[in-house]
This record gives structure tokens, C-alpha cells and sequence, in this order.
């Protein structure tokens, strides 16, 4: 064999093993067997229900797929209301874009009558406040009561704080005191882009942020708090307070692996996109964080911090604010990758 | 016997009277040496803190002086941009309304110039503020804050952010994180208008048309160097 033979086999050689076209990484999850998606929030009477979306607006693929997921589950479970945590819209906003990244993923949940709430993110034209159809009446900064024209003394209503976390100016904390302290609605919810708390290697918690915010939130009874810009799943335990917070930042965007899991994550999940389900019923939440591929990758309950505790058995003594991890279904057991589990801490930080 | 005691009390007397004087002499020699340099030393202190005091209550006076001209300024523009704003009416597409807006401004305000509004006593009072908020072990997270949003950091598709007077903030860029410290200590600014960190600089933006309106150059952290300016 020649010396000019040998040179072209190692060529085609190393072709074949470094040069050969790599399917897009968010392809991998597509070639898993379909996974049966499954309804695990209860659909109990009278209940609040909502989606939770975040870092959504990329237009890709993916954001579709999460968003026909979101719809394939909206028939299951009818949320009336979704939260969107900010980075709305990469890149530019034009009317094609606004069609493109969001209004053309989620008609069938618009026509539904289904509306959106948003908050801003690092990557949003503060403009998007203008934007109708992201429900944020020209404002930065906002609270609404979820069902619509509920009064909230006790009729089981839950008044949302929308916040832009980007730009925690005086204003803005001076008006969330003020609605803090004169909302009578017992479930307080407040959502905004960068996470408090999160284990996110890229970015991870706003510690500053943190320290301006969370005494707000154990003051006045804030219960729950969701964020994005950490491009996975994470929810935290239990914080001061008794309060849980989530990052849901993976609506149309991921960072594979970006988990670094820590003491404080209950449950992480950076394999795939995803969305989240949660229904309040008294003095319950129940959630589902479900992937692109309808895959639940996690979900259970959190009894309100501060309501009397739960009769069930199931709720430990020691812990002020339990969260129960409800049975997941086999197909996610059965593929750990990408998921980050730590059980609950005994006590709240 | 008479002479003898009284030669004996007068030589008595005087050799108390010497001792006397001797120690009187002898006393501010011996001290001297130490306290006249402990007192110049700490007439040197004082002189010092006196100065140091005088000095901050100059820059105190300047940094009134500054902080009143920047109100002043920001106030000026919230006006004028609250007029122009109102000549648009109330157009259905937001993204034109903004276009619009930058337009009308930019024009009106071709003239301007950097440090129109961040005046050279005006940059000094923001650089001290931003230090303080941004120097130290207890910074890390305002600094990273600053430094994470920032569009030449960490960004998977980078888009240029130029800090120009009348430029429009990029559609897609994303925005720098103000920190709420940071926020706490600058001067609180009407609603038209935010601070912002574009790379290290400190850009004064117009909320509504996304127009840089000024910069105050190289006020955060080198992101290599972790200094401040």
C-alpha cells in the first residue's frame, strides 16, 4: 500500500469519525419513543388554574413543540391563565416577530380565550408592555387577581405580582410593599425573570435581588415565587418563610446540563424544554413541570405557608411547608439523565 | 557658734534653692525631647483631619452642586420628553410608537453632546456612588449582576451595543441587570428614564424611545481586572 494510499484512508477515516453531520443537539429528544402524557393535577371545583412558561420567545422548533404541548394539555387540564417569566422575544420585535415568537405558537390557546401575563426579561424591549396581548396594561410592574373581577377576601382568588427584576428600582419596591400589605387575598404569588434562588450554572440566584425582595415576600405572605432566565427546571425548597420558589426558564430555550444541584434543589430537570401546570384549590397548590415530549418531570403539592396544617398523614410535623412529591410516571423514573433530585430538607432556610 | 549655725542654715538654703533650680532647668530638657515631637505629631494629625474635614465639606458643597444640576438636567428632559410623547397621540403598534419617538428625539436633541447631563462634577459624584456599591468582598453578586446582562458578556449570540449619544438601544440586545444597591445610592430618575450598563459604562436611557440620552464612560468594574476606575 502506498504512501499516498495510506494518507487518503486516514483522510476518510477521520471524516468518518470527526466530520460526519451531528444532528442538532435538540433533536436527541425527539428520537425517544413517545412518552404518554398524564394529568396529575386533581381538577378539583372551583380551582385556580394557569400555565407557567419561561424564556419562550427564540421561535425555534422547540418553542413550538413545548407550545402544541401546552395546548395537547390544555384540553386535559383548561387553564384560563398563563404566566410568562420574561426573555418574551429574542432578538427583534417587529409585528412578524411578535407573530412568529409568540402569537403564532400560542393561537390556539389565544383563541381559546386563554390570557397571558408577562413580565420583562434581560432580552425584552421594555416596549412589550404595549404589547396587548401580553396582558401588562403599559406597565413594568403590575398586580392583577386571578379569576378575574374576584374580590379576594377569602373566595379563594390569588393575586399575582408581576415584577421587572432587571430594574429593582425605589418605585417599584415602594409599590409592591404597598400592594403586599393591603392585598386580603390569601394566595400571593409573585413572578418575575431573574430566580432568587437558583442552581443554575450560567447564571444562578440574584443575591442582591434576593436581599431587597424576599423580605417583602416572608412579610407579607408571599406563598410562591416563579422565575426563568436559568434555561432549565429547578424547584427549590422551601425558603424563609416557608416559601417556594421555581425556575421554569425553558419554554424556548435550554442549557443542557446547566444544573449544578445544591442543597437547596428539590428537584432539577435540564435535559429538556418544558413547561409547567399548577392548580390552587384552598389551601393546596399543585403542580407539573411537563417536558417538551409531555413528559412529567415533576409535580406534587405545597400546602400554603402560614394556612393550618393539612389533616392528611401526609404532611410531616417538622416540615412548616410541606411539599409532597406525587408519583411520577414510570417513563420519567426510567431516564434520569438530565434530572436532579434531592429529597426535601427537613427544614426550611 | 552663732556665725557656724547660721553660715550652716544659709548653705542649707542654698543648696535647696540650687536643687530647685537645677530640677526646674532640668526638667523641660529631660521632658523635652518627647513631648515636643508627640505634640508635633499630633499637631500634624489634627492639622491633617482638619484639612480632610474642610476638603469633604468642599466636596460635599460640589456634590451638592453636582446632584442639583443632574436633577435639574433629568428634569428638564422628562419635560421634554413628556411633550414629544404626546404629540404621538396614542399609536396602535408599540415598536413604531418607540421608532417614532427616537426619531423626533434624536432630532430635537442632535446637539447633544456626552456629557451634556453627566457633567465632569457630576461623573465624580457617580463614580464615588458606584464604588462604593461596587468595591469590596460584598460585591461580587452586583458586580457579576452588571457584568452577566451585559451584551459583550456571556451572550450566545452576541449583538453590539454602541454607547452613543442618541443611539438606539439594539432590538434583541440584552440589558445589564442594575443592581438594587446600585439603584438605592444614584438619584432616583424620573419615569422616561433608567440607568443602564453597557459594558462598563453607565447610560443614561430613555425608557420609552430606547434612546441613549448620555454615558458616563468606564464607570463600572473592568471585567478583566475586577478594579474599579
Amino acid at each position: 500500500m502506498s504512501y499516498s494510499t495510506i494518507s487518503r484512508l486516514c483522510v476518510v477515516f477521520w471524516l468518518a469519525l470527526y466530520a460526519a453531520p451531528t444532528p442538532p443537539l435538540a433533536a436527541a429528544p425527539a428520537s425517544r419513543a413517545p412518552v404518554t402524557s398524564v394529568l396529575t393535577l386533581p381538577l378539583k371545583d372551583g380551582s385556580v388554574r394557569f400555565a407557567v412558561m419561561g424564556d419562550t420567545g427564540s421561535g425555534t422548533p422547540e418553542q413550538y413543540d413545548v407550545a402544541k404541548q401546552m395546548v395537547a394539555f390544555h384540553k386535559k387540564f383548561p387553564f384560563d391563565l398563563v404566566i410568562m417569566l420574561g426573555d418574551n422575544i429574542y432578538g427583534s420585535d417587529t409585528p412578524a416577530d411578535m407573530a412568529s415568537k409568540f402569537s403564532t405558537p400560542y393561537k390556539p390557546l389565544i383563541d381559546a380565550g386563554v390570557v397571558f401575563h408577562a413580565v420583562l426579561g434581560n432580552h425584552d424591549n421594555p416596549n412589550q408592555r404595549l404589547y396587548k396581548l401580553f396582558g401588562m396594561g403599559g406597565e413594568r410592574y403590575y398586580g392583577f387577581r386571578w379569576p378575574q373581577g374576584s374580590v379576594g377576601n377569602g373566595d379563594g382568588s390569588v393575586r399575582f405580582f408581576a415584577l421587572d427584576s432587571g430594574y429593582l428600582e425605589k418605585a417599584q419596591l415602594d409599590w409592591l410593599e404597598k400592594e403586599l400589605s393591603s392585598s386580603s387575598s390569601e394566595w400571593k404569588i409573585a413572578f418575575f425573570h431573574h430566580p432568587l434562588y437558583s442552581s443554575g450554572k450560567t447564571h444562578g440566584s440574584a443575591l442582591e435581588s434576593r436581599a431587597v425582595l424576599e423580605p417583602l415576600f416572608v412579610k407579607y405572605g408571599v406563598s410562591a415565587a416563579f422565575s426563568g432566565h436559568d434555561h432549565v427546571y429547578e424547584r427549590i425548597k422551601p425558603q424563609k418563610g416557608g416559601i417556594v420558589y421555581w425556575v421554569s426558564g425553558g419554554g424556548g430555550s435550554l442549557r443542557k446540563g446547566d444544573i449544578r444541584a445544591t442543597d437547596m434543589t428539590a428537584k432539577g430537570f435540564d435535559r429538556d424544554y418544558h413547561f409547567m401546570i399548577v392548580e390552587i384549590a384552598g389551601d393546596d397548590l399543585y403542580f407539573q413541570a411537563i417536558s417538551r415530549t409531555g413528559e412529567t418531570v415533576d409535580s406534587g403539592t405545597v400546602h400554603r405557608p402560614g394556612a393550618p396544617a393539612a389533616g392528611a398523614s401526609t404532611t410531616p410535623s417538622h416540615a412548616r411547608v410541606p411539599v409532597t412529591a406525587a408519583p411520577v410516571p414510570p417513563a420519567s423514573r426510567s431516564t434520569p439523565e438530565g434530572e436532579v433530585g434531592v429529597p426535601p430538607s427537613p427544614t426550611p432556610r | 557658734m552663732h556665725d557656724h549655725a547660721s553660715f550652716a542654715r544659709r548653705g542649707a538654703a542654698r543648696l535647696l534653692i540650687g536643687t530647685l533650680a537645677a530640677l526646674w532647668l532640668a526638667v523641660p530638657v529631660l521632658a523635652g525631647p518627647d513631648r515636643r515631637p508627640k505634640e508635633k505629631s499630633e499637631a500634624e494629625r489634627v492639622a491633617k483631619k482638619v484639612a480632610r474635614a474642610l476638603g469633604t465639606a468642599h466636596q460635599a458643597e460640589e456634590e451638592r452642586k453636582a446632584l442639583r444640576h443632574f436633577q435639574e438636567e433629568v428634569a428638564k428632559y422628562s419635560d421634554f420628553h413628556a411633550v414629544e410623547l404626546a404629540k404621538l397621540g396614542s399609536p396602535e403598534d408599540p415598536v413604531a410608537a418607540q421608532a417614532a419617538l427616537a426619531h423626533v428625539i434624536a432630532a430635537k436633541r442632535a446637539k447633544a453632546r456626552q456629557g451634556d447631563i453627566f457633567r465632569p462634577d457630576v461623573q465624580l459624584l457617580f463614580r464615588r456612588l458606584i464604588a462604593e456599591q461596587l468595591k469590596g468582598p460584598d460585591t461580587r453578586d452586583a458586580q457579576r449582576a452588571v457584568l452577566e446582562g451585559n451584551p459583550a458578556d456571556g451572550e450566545e449570540v452576541p449583538v453590539l451595543v454602541v454607547a452613543r449619544i442618541n443611539a438606539v438601544y439594539p432590538p434583541g440586545a440584552s440589558r445589564s441587570t442594575v443592581p438594587p444597591s446600585v439603584l438605592g445610592t444614584l438619584p432616583e430618575l424620573p419615569a422616561c428614564l433608567h440607568y443602564r450598563f453597557v459594558v462598563r459604562d453607565l447610560v443614561l436611557i430613555d425608557s420609552v424611545a430606547d434612546l441613549i440620552v448620555d454615558i458616563l464612560p468606564a464607570a463600572a468594574p473592568d471585567p478583566a481586572t475586577k478594579e474599579l476606575p
